[in-house]
């Protein structure tokens, strides 16, 4: 299926501005390419279809049951602390600054949780299902991350799932124990920062209820990967989670010197990493190695966990006039006018006894929110229609007094929810706001809506057929905004 | 290889394709999700197009419309239905037309 035209060229600009004057440095695919690589991957996809599990709107692929803890993930209830920054391995495609010699302070979703009891209060508060320690290599932290457990446990039970990350290097029977019986469920192993060796992995798998091994599918490790599933299995590997690479300031250089293919989607997801994730499920199926593996994509991470973001801080920052959509982002409908009709707009919904939280006129007086429910009371033959989206999310630092809202965690520690808006366009054309009423609101079938947007739309001339097709492309793109796109991204 | 459609054969315009006329020109619009594959775009028939189109009613084969056409213009069958055969091929590859029976 094509991608949205406008969503496309968003994409592209996006991808250009993020990586800014490295974009000329890296490799991206033609139109020919792209449908080349498309080809093939839908090659592949067919190759394991029906063998699969096709989870979370088909966002992610896996050959058997998931962690508990990607369970979390995937339902947008899991918080990731980052308790430090420094490590003790250079991998090459390591997302984070390697060079600093300064260490960060634990934060989560880049609030700052360097108390415990805080960071709990959080938890309790979010009502997250899932902790994980990441960092950097958290078991530079292990004392600090052993207290945070403690603490986790001693206030919310059992019922919280809780792993963390490492690549090994300073494993070692004692803390695996002392993490056990702290209550760690879970441990998940970069076995590629340390050249595919399982030895801290089967000693883990030995202590630790479930010991797991995530890491990037690396194109150019396909072989030994393929030679190191059996292993897995075998030194009692719960999960295999084989993430895509995808690129950063500070990896994409090595990205581009291994003449990896960089995709136009957010964070620059790696082509080659993606094929080599899929030749993996399949070769595991092939061979029946039974271990159940997992990809999980840079896009099942941008829709999946931005979701979940949103949504843990949409109840504080909605306003009832508002709508959330399924993909997590508020929506806004507005008209705006001269004061006095948009007054006598209010007027029609006090007639109609609709209540006065379903409209909100602005400071100016000039523009007037109000509840999706309202808009059969307005004529759009005499108004635009705006259309806003905005993303809400949680901050650890106020950044605007009179938006912000606060939330106490605790009697001395305070966040803020906030939404930043992300996209704004005025809809004219009364077939394409009905069309988008249709797709949106009444979530109509696609085909029945385009059928009815198609024969309604005004054609006078020949040119009216491109400002038609810019109006369903426009339509195409705020669905979009509206629904969890489903199944691996399109390839551009 | 180029397949021959049959003369036998018998094509409908699908129900999820929109006509609308500008002028005297005919729009088609096939209504798949999303819009803009190349496949999916806007086609505009020129007349003879529209007369044939017309005529793909999911009753006539492509050789009763070859017949009618050949009365209507007063023009030998076989030019005319090399014509048709063609047209019919473009609306396949559009997705503008179904195959309803026929071999």
């Amino acid at each position: 299926m094509a991608p949205s035209k406008i969503k496309k060229s968003v994409d592209i600009q996006c991808t250009r501005e993020f990586t800014g004057w490295a974009y000329a440095d890296m490799k991206w695919l033609s139109e020919s390419e792209a449908k080349e690589a498309d080809r093939k991957r839908n090659e592949l996809l067919k190759s394991i279809s029906g063998k699969v599990e096709s989870l979370f709107n088909g966002n992610k692929i896996s050959t058997g049951l998931l962690s508990p803890g990607c369970m979390t993930c995937g339902q947008g209830t899991w918080s990731c602390l980052f308790v430090g920054s420094l490590c003790t391995a250079n991998c090459f495609y390591c997302p984070q600054d390697r060079k600093t010699k300064k260490d960060a302070q634990p934060t989560a979703n880049g609030i700052l949780f360097d108390n415990p009891e805080d960071y709990v209060d959080y938890l309790e508060k979010f009502k997250f299902t899932g902790v994980s320690f990441s960092g950097g290599e958290p078991f530079l932290q292990y004392e600090k991350i052993l207290t945070y457990i403690k603490t986790i446990r001693a206030r919310l039970g059992k019922g919280i799932y809780i792993w963390a990350y490492t690549n090994g290097d300073l494993v070692d029977e004692k803390k695996l124990h002392a993490l056990k019986a702290a209550g760690l469920n879970e441990l998940r192993f970069d076995i590629a920062a340390r050249k595919y060796d399982l030895k801290t992995v089967a000693m883990a798998a030995g202590i630790i209820k479930k010991v797991s091994v995530e890491i990037p599918a690396i194109p150019e490790d396909f072989e030994i990967l393929k030679k190191c599933l059996p292993r897995m299995k075998a030194a009692g590997v719960a999960h295999l989670n084989l993430h895509q690479l995808h690129g950063s300031q500070y990896c994409y250089k090595q990205f581009a010197a291994r003449g990896y293919t960089f995709l136009h989607q957010p964070e620059t997801a790696i082509l080659e990493s993606e094929m080599t994730a899929l030749k993996i499920l399949h070769y595991a199926l092939e061979k029946n190695i039974g271990l159940p593996i997992n990809y999980c994509c840079v896009m099942y991470k941008h829709r999946l966990q931005k979701k979940g973001c949103m949504e843990r801080s949409q109840p504080f920052v909605k306003e009832d006039y508002e709508w959330p959509t399924e993909s997590g982002f508020l929506r806004r409908l507005a008209v705006q006018d001269k004061t006095a009709r948009l007054k006598d707009l209010v007027k029609i919904f006090c007639e109609h006894k609709c209540p006065a939280r379903f409209w909100h006129l602005d400071k100016n007086n000039t523009e007037l929110s109000v509840h999706q429910s309202l808009l059969k009371y307005i004529d759009f033959t005499k108004h635009d229609l705006i259309i806003t989206y905005c993303a809400p999310h949680l901050a650890g630092i106020c950044a605007d007094d009179e938006t912000s809202k606060r939330i106490a965690l605790n009697a001395n520690r305070i966040l803020f929810a906030e939404k930043a808006l992300e996209y704004r366009i005025k809809i004219k054309s009364p077939v394409t706001l009905k069309g988008f009423q249709e797709l949106c609101i009444e979530k109509k079938n696609d085909r029945e809506v385009f059928k009815r947007f198609y024969t309604d739309y005004p054609l006078k001339t020949k040119a009216d057929i491109d400002k038609m097709m810019q109006e369903r492309n426009l339509l195409d793109y705020l669905k979009t905004w509206e629904f969890i796109g489903s199944g691996l991204y399109d390839i551009y | 290889m180029k397949t021959e459609i049959a003369s036998d054969a018998v094509f409908a315009v699908p129900d999820w394709v929109v006509a609308r006329a500008i002028k005297h020109d005919t729009i088609l619009i096939p209504c798949a999700f999303p819009a803009d594959d190349t496949e999916n775009e806007p086609y505009i028939l020129n007349t003879p197009g529209q007369i044939i189109w017309q005529k793909l009613d999911g009753i006539k084969s492509l050789k009763d419309i070859t017949a009618d056409l050949a009365v209507e213009f007063k023009t030998p069958a076989r030019v005319i239905e090399k014509d048709v055969q063609e047209f019919v091929e473009t609306l396949l590859k559009k997705n503008l037309l179904v195959f309803v029976s026929g071999t």
